[in-house]
Formats: C-alpha cells, structure tokens, sequence
C-alpha cells in the first residue's frame, strides 16, 4: 500500500527506473537504522529497569 | 554579489552582524559561567576554598543564569535568524532585523542588570529564583528584560516567514524557517508563565506593593516555563541535526514532513508537562501529576521519531556511498569533519540523555533522582553537551560564512580536539554526578561533610571525579575560545551555510501543519486540560501567602 | 504522510515500551499505594504555624502498633525535632511544612525525598526495615547555610 502512494509523486520528476530503484531501496535499506534504534530502545528500558529495581529495593 | 574578489557571504552583511552579535554574546556568558563552573566543581571536590567575598550560592546564581538562560538563548536566536534569513531569499527585512536588534538590546540590557545584582548578592536565588526567597526586583525585572526581548526577535522572524509566504503562495516554506516559526511560537507560549509570576507575582511583591506571595502559583508558573525552557534549547540543535547535517555528510533530507511532524508533536506536547518537576511537592493531587506524567511521555515520541529520522539519513547517504552491510554505512560519515563530528557527539549522548530524562519523569520514581547531583548530571549531557556541542559544531561553520572566511583544516582539527576535551571531561563530570545522586548527593550545596556521616564520605571520591572533568571542560571552554579567535584571522573564502534539500520523491507535508490558529488552540486545550482545574484551585484556595525571604 | 515501514515498527515498539512503563508506574500509584508524596491538601499559614496544632509540637507520636507520627518543621537551616530515635520495623507517617523558604527532606537510602513547602502540608510514609543512623539532608536550595541543614533518624 504504501508502495503505491509512493510512485505517483516519482513519475513527474524522476524517470520511472531510476523512480523504482530508489524507492525499492528505501523501502528495503534502513535495516541499519531499524537495529540502531533498537538498541537505543534497549538501552533505554534497561537504565529504566535499573533505576525501578534501586527505587524498589529501597521502597 | 562577487564583487573585487570580496568572498561572497552567506547572507546579507546587516543580517551577518546582528547574528555575530548574538554569538559572541553568547560565548562571553560561557566564557563567564564556565569560570564559575570550574570554581562550583572545585569547591564541592574540596580542593579548593572561596575567599569570604564570593558565595558558593552566588557563583551557582551566575553559572545557572548565564549558561542556561544566557548563553543558550543568546545563541539560538543568532542562530534561528541566519538560518531564517538564509532560507528566505538570503536578507531579511528591515523591520525583521531591527526588531532582532530591539530583541538584543532589551536582552542585553537585562543580561548587564541582572548579572549587577547577582555581583552585587543582590540576588542570591539561583536561576529559578524561587519565592519566598527574594531578590532585589531589578532582578525580576533583567529577566522580564531577557524574555521580551526575545519575543521581539520571534516577532521578527514571524513577520519574515509570513512575508516569504505571501511572496511564493501554494510553495512548500523552507524547513529551516518552519522549524524555527515552531520554536519560537513554542517559546513565546511558554514563557507567557514566567512572564506572568514575575511580572504578576514576584515585582509587586519584591518592590513592596504587595505583602505576600502565593508561593505554590508561583512555583507552578515557573514550571510552566521551565520544560519547555529545556525544549527550546533541544530544538534549534534538532534542527541543525535534521537540516544542516544531511548536507555536510552528502545526504538529503530524510523526510521533510516528517520533521515537521515531529517539530509540531513538540509545539503541542512540550508545554503541558510542568508537573513532572513538581512530583515530590504537596499541593498537587496525584492525579494531575499522573495526568502530566503521561503527557511528558507523550513528549518523547517526536524524539523517538528524530532518532529514527537520523540514523536513517546517515544510513542512506552511507549506501548511496557504497557501504554494504547491516552497519557499513557507519563508517562511510565524514569523521574527521567537526561540524559533522561535533554534533554527532551530541547526538550520542542524547542517548544516556534522553534514557536519564525518562527516569526522572516517572512520577514516583522521581523520588530516587529528585534534587540529587543526577539532576545535574543529566542536564550537563542535555543541556551543556548535546546542545552545547551542536552549538559548537555549527559556530565552526557559521562564523566563517557570516565573515566571509574559511573553517581551515588546522581549526578544524583543534575544533576536533576541543570536542574531544569536552566529551572526556564531561564524561567524568557527569558520570560522576549520575552515580553519585543515584547514591543521595544534593545538588545546589555546597562543600559539606554532613558533621561527618559516612554516607557522605562515602560521596568524596565521586566530587573529587567532578572537579577533574570539571577542570577538563574548562580547558575545553578556553579551546573554544582560542579558536573562535582563530575563525576570525582565518584566511578569507567562502564558507558554505549547509541546508540540505529535500529528496525528489519528498512528499508535500499536509497544509495543517501550517494553520498555526488550529494548532496554537491545540495547544491551549492541551494547556487547559493539563492545568486549568489545579491551578484555578491554587487561585481559589489560596495557600495563605508568604512574605519575602533573604537568606543569604 | 509516508512513513517507512520500519519507523512504523520503531514507533510501535517505542509507544509500548512507554506504555508499559506509564502502566507499571500507574498501577503502582493508583492500585497499590506507591504515591508520590503529599496527596491530600493540608494549609498552614506559615506564620502562625508553630501555635497550632499539631505544629506547636514537633516530634515523634505513637499512632498504632509500631506506627508512629512524625510532625516536623523545617527552617532556616535546621529541623525540628533534629533528632528521631525509632525501633527497627517502625512505619513512619511523616507530617512536613516550612516556616519560612522552600526546603527538602531526603531520608538518604530511602524513597523519603519531598518538598517542604510553605503553606502546604506534605505527607509520606516509610516503614524502617534496617537499623541505622539515617542521615536526613535539605536538598533544596534555602540560603547561606543550606548545606548544613540536617538531622538524624536513629533506628534501633
Ligand atoms: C566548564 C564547564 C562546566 C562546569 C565545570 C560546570 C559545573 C557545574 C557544577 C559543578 C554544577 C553543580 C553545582 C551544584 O549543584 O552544587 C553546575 C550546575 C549547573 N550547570 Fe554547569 N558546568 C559547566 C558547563 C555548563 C553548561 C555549558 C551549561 C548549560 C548550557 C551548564 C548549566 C548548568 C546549570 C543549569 C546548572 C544548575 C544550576 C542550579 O542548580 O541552579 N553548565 N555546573
Ligand atoms: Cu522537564
Ligand atoms: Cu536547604
């Protein structure tokens, strides 16, 4: 579905190949930026838990 | 433009000196703070004394007020103007820029004022000043001075923006100036709170009209204005992070409408959020705070959705560069660049930043960190690194490209080197401070031993650890300054001011993002629904007042 | 407004991360008790608090079975009573307003960290499991001596 939407705007400013591989590439590329934020995520749930355990223990 | 060989600016000369203008102020204030700062880690370390003539809680007054309302505001507005002017044609109106010079006027009146009475003990409340200590009311009014000021260079850039649309009607508006509009309409709401507690409040009180002060009220105006304080400074680096860096490292635009998504998710979000600084005080049911506990973590969304944005935008330039694999796009970034590298750095440790934002804000959990050294610890990766260091990534490039001279590769390398100092001396600094409050050490106190209990000897050795990354950051603050020296001898050329484009398949952001009357109600139901029952109650059923206090 | 699948899944994972932190912490608060202190609004004038009840006696006040009342007043730069001595396992209602500035009162090595307020009444409990000499400490800014504003809970 979102591949969809996505060509229209392409075809008037990009020849429609080059239109295909860039968005085909974006849709399949950001894997890098996907397992970066999960760690991030993960980073931030584990100094979360931390603290929650120390505000616990001294509950 | 290219005239007799004279390097072509970045923009218009008159709008290059108002911006200087503001920069160099802002990096007198950290010049002045820092030297403060260094004495505040000094003293709590216990290596050294203050001689009777200067208290510890007068040197935190001045670090407090110019590092965080000083130096920060000083260089958002210079900055938020040039990009303003570079993305609307490259010279700003002539009302835009003399109200940008009212604006500096009026803050720098403030600023000399203010700083008087700090000097003078006059004022020995810390930069939150909060009654019923009280401050002589020229301090009051010097930052009533700071802050319409600064509504009058928002005014300006308002009437700039509008102009630009009204010129280019159905265009998309630049995404610098947009983002800068947001922050300023951000700003201006918020500090509609404090203006009200200092004008309303505190000035009548301090000059003696009136006899007491509601000091619940006042405190909850103050935190109206405080959080979002903290947004206006992460903003302008956000935006350096979404608009100027894709183009340093040779990318585009990750999404235009996306950012400006995110900037709008901060105009609304970031306001109705006070309470998250009031948990651990009486007065407030815990429903509310409860209720604005939420809304704060409604806050980090936009943030979530900038660190994607990011990461995605160095991934794509990494590929578009031939890297290959999961991470190989990482080592693709232009590294050995300080205005990449420095606010990269920043961007880095907006993470323990950010993940340290989230505990204090969770509501009973606040108990742990609440007016601990974690505090501080926090705010000097937020405030002084994050924000600090973008800032000082984009002085790189900035005052060479309003001068008309170039970031040479030997200041770019001691700026590399500056930014290293920081990020060590702030790892100690604020290391230490993170463990040392999670262990109980207050913030805002000075050298003490508590009649010797063990807990607090347990604390030495962490402040022994602040005053040495204190001393590091200092060194890194005079770095700064040598070589913003050396920026101005610099050989002349063309500096470029980086604005990336957007991609080609960019999609146009929906037009409500710029319907600013339904998004400014937006914001004022969202303040009313956050604040409207407990602060009528704090009117309704007063607490009984307070007379002034001096303490110190 | 197209958004990449991913940042899709990013935000998914992002908003339920917060949402279970916001659920732990509300559960906590609403269905067991964990508050943040100062729930019930309680006024004091400030200046005549010391005449009144039960501010006219700081101090310490058996409530039950090993539960006990504690009214303190915090001042420029002290508290009173400066001094609490309390079996181990006691629970503690602590009962806490200002005569003068804003103070704090953290409780080191313990959830007890809230505001003293003036006007205000602020209200926390905490049982003391371990015996100690418990270091009590303004952590808010009140003036010249700040730093030396403290007292001591002995638990025994
Ligand atoms: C040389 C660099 C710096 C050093 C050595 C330094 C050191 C310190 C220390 C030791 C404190 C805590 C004192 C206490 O709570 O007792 C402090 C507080 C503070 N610092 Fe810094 N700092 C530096 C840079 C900055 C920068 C760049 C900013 C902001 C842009 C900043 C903002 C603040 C603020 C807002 C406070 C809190 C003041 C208060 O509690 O009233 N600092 N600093
Ligand atoms: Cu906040
Ligand atoms: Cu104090």
């Amino acid at each position: 579905m979102a591949k969809s939407t996505n060509l229209v705007p392409h075809k008037k400013d990009v020849p429609a190949k080059a239109a295909s591989r860039t968005s085909g590439e974006t849709e399949s590329s950001l894997k890098g930026t996907f397992a970066a934020v999960l760690l991030l995520g993960g980073f931030i749930i584990l100094t979360w838990a931390g603290v929650f355990l120390l505000f616990l223990a001294r509950q | 433009m290219l005239t007799n060989g004279t390097p072509e600016l970045q923009i218009d000369r008159k709008d290059s000196r108002l911006v200087l203008a503001h920069i160099l102020f802002a990096f007198g204030a950290l010049f002045l703070g820092g030297i403060a700062g260094l004495l505040q880690g000094l003293v709590r370390g216990g290596v050294v004394k203050l001689p009777a003539e200067i208290g510890y809680y007068q040197l935190l007054t001045a670090h407090g007020v110019l590092m965080a309302l000083i130096f920060t505001t000083y260089f958002i507005i210079g900055f938020l103007i040039s990009g303003v002017s570079k993305t609307t044609g490259g010279k700003l109106l002539p009302i835009s820029r003399h109200l940008g010079w009212l604006g500096y006027g009026l803050m720098s009146t403030g600023t000399v004022v203010g700083t008087i009475c700090i000097l003078l003990n006059q004022a020995t409340v810390l930069y939150t000043f909060y009654a019923p200590m009280k401050a002589s009311p020229y301090f009051y009014i010097a930052l009533a001075l700071v802050v319409v000021g600064s509504w009058m260079s928002g005014f300006g850039m308002f009437y700039q923006f509008g102009y630009w649309k009204k010129l280019h009607k159905g265009k998309v508006t630049p995404l610098f100036a947009f983002m800068a509009v947001t922050t300023m309409l951000m700003w201006i709401v918020a500090t509609l709170g404090v203006a009200a507690e200092v004008l309303l409040q505190l000035i009548p009180w301090s000059f003696g009209w009136v006899d007491t002060v509601n000091v619940m009220l006042s405190r909850t105006l103050f935190w109206f204005f405080g959080h979002p304080l903290v947004y206006f400074w992460l903003l302008p680096a956000y935006m350096c992070w979404y608009v100027v860096i894709p183009k340093i490292i040779g990318g585009k635009l990750f999404s235009d409408a996306l950012a400006r998504l995110a900037f709008i998710l901060f105009l609304l979000f970031s306001i109705p959020v006070g309470f998250h600084h009031q948990l651990m005080e009486p007065g407030i049911s815990p429903f509310w705070k409860f209720l604005q506990v939420i809304l704060t973590f409604m806050v980090i969304v936009p943030s979530l959705m900038t660190a994607f944005s990011l990461f995605a935008t160095f991934e794509q330039a990494g590929r578009a560069l031939g890297a290959k694999g999961l991470f190989g796009w990482f080592r693709k970034m232009p590294w050995s660049d300080v205005r990449f590298f420095a606010p990269f750095a920043g961007m880095l440790t907006f993470i323990p930043a950010g993940a340290g934002g989230i505990i204090n804000a969770s509501n009973q959990m606040n108990a742990v960190v609440h007016n601990t050294l974690f505090i501080t610890g926090h705010f000097h990766l937020t405030v002084a690194t994050t924000v600090a260091l973008t800032f000082f990534g984009v002085t790189y490039w900035l005052i060479p490209a309003l001068t008309g001279r170039k970031l040479t590769a030997r200041i770019n390398k001691l700026g590399m080197i500056q930014t290293v100092v920081w990020l060590v001396g702030m790892f100690f600094m604020s290391g230490a401070m993170h463990t040392v409050g999670l262990l109980g050490s207050p913030r805002r106190t000075a050298y003490t031993t508590y009649e010797n209990h063990p807990d607090a000897f347990l604390w030495m050795p962490y402040h022994v650890a602040m005053a040495i990354g204190g001393t590091i950051l200092f060194i890194g603050i005079l770095l700064l300054i040598v070589n913003i020296v050396l920026l101005f001898r610099a050989p002349r050329g063309q500096e470029e001011f980086p604005i990336a484009e957007a991609n080609a398949s960019a999609e146009a952001a929906p037009r409500l993002f710029e319907r600013w009357g339904v998004l400014i109600s937006l914001v004022v139901v969202l303040v009313l629904i956050a604040y409207m029952v407990p602060v009528l109650d704090m009117i309704n059923n007063p607490v009984p007042g307070s007379k002034g206090f001096v303490t110190w | 407004m197209h958004m990449h699948r991913l940042e899709k899944w990013w935000l998914v994972f992002g908003i339920s991360m917060l949402a279970i932190f916001l659920l732990v912490l509300g559960t906590a608060t609403f269905a067991m008790g964990v508050t943040p202190p100062g729930e019930h609004r309680h006024t004091v004038n400030p200046e005549t608090v010391t005449q009144n009840e039960p501010f006219d006696k700081p101090g310490l006040r058996q409530v039950g079975d090993n539960e006990y009342e504690a009214v303190i007043l915090a001042f420029v730069f002290g508290y009173s009573p400066d001094r609490i001595e309390l079996p181990v396992g006691a629970k503690v209602n602590f009962v806490l307003t200002s005569t003068d500035v804003v103070h704090g009162f953290h409780i080191i090595g313990t959830n007890v960290n809230m505001m003293a307020v003036p006007g205000e009444v602020n209200h926390t409990s905490y049982t003391f499991k371990e015996p100690g000499e418990y270091l009590v400490l303004c952590n808010e800014y009140c003036g010249a001596a700040h730093e030396q504003m403290q007292m001591r809970i002995i638990v025994k």
